[in-house]
Formats: C-alpha cells, structure tokens, sequence
C-alpha cells in the first residue's frame, strides 16, 4: 500500500511547497472568506516531516476551510492525507480532540481511515485513543462494514476491561459564582439529545457496545452461543449507559425465549458490573425547582434524564427476581469471555484485510484522476477570467479614445452638461478656539459694535 | 454566566447542525418539535443536503419526502426552515416504529361548499367595467373568473386556491 501511497499526487498538476501555499490560502481566506478545494488538496498532500509550528498552522486552516463554503460535502482524500500524514509524524494522538470536535474542525472518517487509526493506537497499546475513535464511528449509525464493526468491537471490550469495574466520577457540582448577569436578545434553550452531545465516557462506551452487539459481530458456529455473547454484551452496555429498564425488558424477553431449552442466557462478570452500575448511577431529586432560562446549562438537562430514588429502587427489585428466575434453570454461565472474544475478532480481521485493501487502492487511483480533471477545470476557468480582464481593460481604453476624438462635435453638449452638473457644496468647519481666542474674537466684536454707535 | 432577555418559540437544534455531523443524512428520518402539536404523524425522510456559511452562521437547504398529519407527498420537498433550532433526529432504532402511519388527516372543505360570490360593490363595478369594453358574459360575475381550485393538485392539499395573477382574469368567464 506504501507506494500506492507515496504516489498519490498526479505528476501533470503542479506540486507547490507547503510553505507558500499555506501562506497564500491564509491569505485567502482573510480577504475573500474561502480557499479553493484544489488547494486544501494541495496543501494535504505536501505535509511531510514538518515543525510544530507548522502542525498549528495546519489545523488552523483545517478549520478555516471547515469554516467556508468549499468544505461541504466531506472529502475522503482530504480526510485520509491528514490522518495518514499525522500517522506517518507519530503525532496521531494531536488528532483526537479535533475528530470529537465535527462542528469545527469536520474530520469525518470513512472506514479505511477509522481502520487505519484504530490499527495504529492499538499497535501502541493507546487503548483511550483507539475507543474514542471506535465511538465517534458509532455515532454514525453506520454498521455496515465488516472490519470497521470488528476493530470498534475490539477496541469497546479492550477499554471495557480498563474500565469496566471503576466507579466513574461524580458530577462537578457548580462552582458558587457572583451573579453576573447578561443581557441577550433571545435565551435559546440548551439541549441534550442523548447521541452526540454525550460527555461521560462510560455512556459513550456503553452505547457502541450496544450497537455492536446488535449487529452480531461475533460469529459462532452454535448460534446459542452466539446469541449469548452478543446479547451479554449489550446487557453490559446499557448497563454502563444506565438505561436500566431497557435492559431489563431486554433480559425479560431472552429468559423467556431460553427458559423452554434450558439455555444460558447471561454471564456471570458482566451480570456483577450491571449490578456494580446499577448501585453507582447518579440520582436526580424530583422536587427540585426547575431554574430560570437562563441558568440552565446542557448539563442540566442531561441530569433530568437520571432515575429518581423509587425509580432506582424498582429497578434493583426487578434485577434481582429476574436473576434469580435466570438462577433456576442455570441460565448464568460462569465463563470469562473477553479473551475468546479478541482471539476470535483477531482471526475475522485476518480475513476480511485484503478485501479492504484492494479496495483502498482502487480508490487512490480514482483520486488522482479526479485530481487532474479538477486542476484542468480550474485552469481553464482562470484563462477565462483573464480573458475577461484583458477585454475589459481595452474596452475601457477603446472609450476613452472614443470621447477624445467626438469631442468637437459634442462641444455644445458637454458645455450643458458641464452648467447641469451639480456642485460640491463647500462645507465652512467650524473653528475650535481656546478660551482667550475667543475673548480676543469678542472684544474685536463689541469694539466693532461700539464703534457704529 | 447567567443569561437574561426574550425566551425562545423553539427548544430543538438545527437540521444544519445535525446534519453536519452526519457523514451520510440520506434515509435519516428528522422531525420538528412543532409537528407534536398535532396527533398524527409527521416527518420527513432526507435525501440530500447542501450547507453554506455566511458569516458565522452556518445555512443550507434540505430535500426529503415529507409525511405531513400521515399523508405521504408524493414528490420531494425542499426544506427551507432548516435553520430554525426546532428539530430532532430519530436514532435508527426507533425508525421503523416511528414511521407507522396511523391516521391520516383529511381537509375538512369540499370545493362545492365554498362561496364564491364576491363583495357587492365589486360586482356593480365590474358589471360596469365588462358593459363599457363590450365583453360579453353571463349572469353574475364570480370569484370563479379571478382564482382556480385544482382538486387533483396534491401540493395543494390543505391550501384552498390558487389566485391567478395575470391580467386576463377579468375577461375570463366561468
């Protein structure tokens, strides 16, 4: 893939150095507001082995031209040359907090990319890193895609063994602050839809969990034990999202499906850490006043989704009869399954590599194409424009030439226009004296006026 | 920090922001918080999205199928109030039980009842005006002659007429 990838860039357009150009585009971008596509691609494709100070240069244009009309829709090329030039300067863990950041900066990755990052954490053992990548792909929706499903599943249960078992912080209770108070027009509402505005990492975990558990990542020849390791994770899952009653509807139906058969339907650990989170979820008080408008924070609407004291209290009830229920049949197996689970990831992603590969390649090559169809626009757009200038200039000249030599003939008609035309009105300033200018000015004046008498 | 001023009409995000941090918003279904108003169901399904900035803010403009009170328009709407903060995104999850159409409401007139006469005065006038040009016409002249009212028009659902806005109106007879 290496030289696929170092031959990126066609050799007919021009390769201008990264200095100049970032320079230039920040210029750009001052005067008119936006760069051209064409030169985002450039500027991507020339970083390699550059300075720190460079590196902020560069995500300062990132997120100048995220800021401007050209970003939109999303470019893979553009996207993939960041990551991969940051990868190849061992500065990937920069990247993080602007992939979070969408709004802002817009690095929304497709799947060879995510592929290619998540491979690259792990390899470094960065398993925070690595997770964060795996969620921002489940905030997509998007589980089509094999590999990415397997190395977001990898990443999810290795961060669930880190942190799985920790009790997670508290809330920051707000610091006292002085009343200050602001005036604005309007006081829009702070909103916490429960997908991307999620903070805790705990939740964010939880929910790709979930996800990826309903997408049957893990295959099994025993489709009973496929069944349990899927649906043990997503017990997990909700469990660490503390959506409690979802999963315990969920365990209801699974205990009432394998009661017949006399199957497992739950492990043992990941029981103890639903039970564990179900003791450590914050609650809220319902008798709280609800504050003015313009106090509320997102934080604030986000505790309104926590249980109440009684809510949690049921909700511990119908956890235990429903182990106990599962306890009967001998529907709690006593295995530790995170090891099996990455051996069996580890052999899926063996597989399905090259299929990914060869399909990253093809798309290099319809990048560089793309490239020269676009730089040959461009050209043929600048002729045009220079033409137009050319043109304008001699006409301009061809005018004036023109009144030049009619002259004589429109004598009569320009004197008329000359007494028609309107003139400037000459506006007197007023004269800003001092104090004993002014007395001069009036003595001189009542000097006058004796006078006359 | 603590703000003061005008409370807001809308408590939702925009679609632009939403659909921003979206790689791929076609097939997502998205609806206004002011729809809830109304017990059937309404929506839209996007198809395709363009965003712009101006200034700071970000703009743009969105197409979908629109579900509106559980009638479905057969044509793609453009969506042009994407960047009132009313709207919400349903997870994937919830789409398919979201989607089910229940009741479907009917515009409550009937082309027949409306009344088309026209102000009094307006009539006189008229009967003078058509009487001095020599144009020839029948019995009274009515609301018939200046709008038209296209029953199979299905954009139109909901909306009672479409006023005509050429000079010809006057002359047309019914």
């Amino acid at each position: 893939m290496q030289d696929v990838w170092e031959n990126r860039w066609p050799t007919t357009v021009e390769d201008i150095p990264f200095g100049r150009l970032s320079v230039k585009m920040i210029d750009n971008f001052e005067k008119f507001g936006r760069s051209s596509v064409l030169d985002m691609e450039m500027l991507v494709n020339s970083m390699k082995n550059i300075s720190t100070e460079n590196i902020e240069l560069i995500e300062d244009i990132v997120y100048r031209f995220r800021h401007s009309d050209d970003a939109f829709p999303v470019r893979d090329s553009i996207v993939n040359a960041i990551v991969r030039s940051y990868i190849d300067m061992d500065i990937a863990h920069r990247l993080v907090p602007f992939i979070k950041d969408k709004l802002g900066y817009g690095l929304l990755l497709d799947f060879y990319t995510a592929n290619l990052l998540m491979n690259h954490f792990l390899e470094k053992n960065m398993t925070e890193e690595a997770a964060q990548v795996a969620y921002e792909m489940m905030f997509q929706e998007d589980f089509s895609h094999n590999l990415t499903n397997c190395m977001s599943m990898y990443c999810c249960v290795k961060r669930l063994q880190d942190i799985g078992d920790v009790q997670p912080e508290e809330d920051p209770s707000a610091p006292e602050e002085e009343d200050e108070w602001v005036r604005v027009n309007i006081v829009h509402r702070p909103v916490y839809d429960d997908h991307f505005d999620i903070n805790k990492e705990h939740f964010r975990l939880g929910k790709s969990l979930y996800f990826l558990g309903q997408a049957n990542v893990i295959p099994d020849e025993n489709s009973s034990r496929k069944d349990l390791l899927n649906h043990s994770l997503q017990f997990v899952g909700l469990g660490l999202y503390n959506k409690f009653s979802k999963a315990l509807d969920l365990l209801e139906k699974w205990i009432a499906a394998a009661k017949t058969d006399k199957t497992p339907v739950l492990f043992h650990k990941q029981m103890e850490t639903f039970r564990n989170h179900l003791d450590w979820s914050p609650v809220r008080n319902p008798e709280e006043e609800e504050l003015d408008l313009g106090q509320q924070t997102v934080q604030y609407q986000a505790k309104k989704l926590y249980l109440t004291e009684e809510e949690k209290a049921a909700c511990v009830e119908r956890f235990e009869k429903l182990v106990e229920e599962a306890k009967s049949f001998n529907g709690i197996a006593d295995e530790d399954i995170y090891e099996h689970i990455l051996n069996n990831i580890k052999g899926q992603i063996q597989n399905l590599q090259k299929d990914d590969i060869g399909i990253q390649r093809k798309k290099y090559q319809t990048w560089k194409t793309n490239m020269v169809d676009m730089y040959q626009k461009e050209m043929r757009e600048e002729e045009r424009r220079r033409k137009q200038k050319e043109i304008e200039l001699k006409m301009a000249e061809m005018a004036e030439k023109e009144e030049l030599i009619l002259a004589h003939e429109r004598k009569r008609e320009i004197l008329l226009a000359r007494h028609k035309a309107p003139r400037e009105k000459v506006k007197q300033k007023k004269e800003e004296l001092d104090e004993d200018e002014l007395e001069e000015r009036m003595k001189s004046r009542k000097a006058l006026i004796k006078k006359k008498k | 920090m603590k703000l003061f001023g005008r409370h807001s009409f809308f408590h939702g995000k925009s679609l632009m922001e939403l659909t921003a941090q979206l790689k791929n918003p076609k097939g997502r279904v998205v609806t206004r918080l002011t729809f809830e108003r109304y017990p059937e169901k309404s929506y839209y399904i996007l198809s395709h999205v363009e965003h712009g900035y101006s200034g700071q803010n970000l703009t743009g403009v969105a197409w979908g199928t629109k579900v509106f009170r559980g009638y479905k328009y057969p044509n793609i709407t453009r969506i042009d109030a994407g960047g009132k903060r009313d709207w919400r995104l349903i997870p994937k999850e919830e789409e398919e039980e979201y989607c089910k159409i229940d009741k479907v409401h009917e515009p409550k007139f009937k082309p027949e009842d409306i009344d088309t006469r026209l102000p009094p005065l307006m009539e006189i006038v008229l009967e003078r005006n058509l009487k001095q040009r020599n144009v020839a016409y029948e019995g009274i002249p009515k609301l018939e002659g200046f709008v038209t009212f296209n029953k199979d028009d299905v954009t139109k659902r909901g909306v009672y007429f479409n006023a005509q806005k050429s000079s010809d109106s006057q002359t047309q007879t019914s």
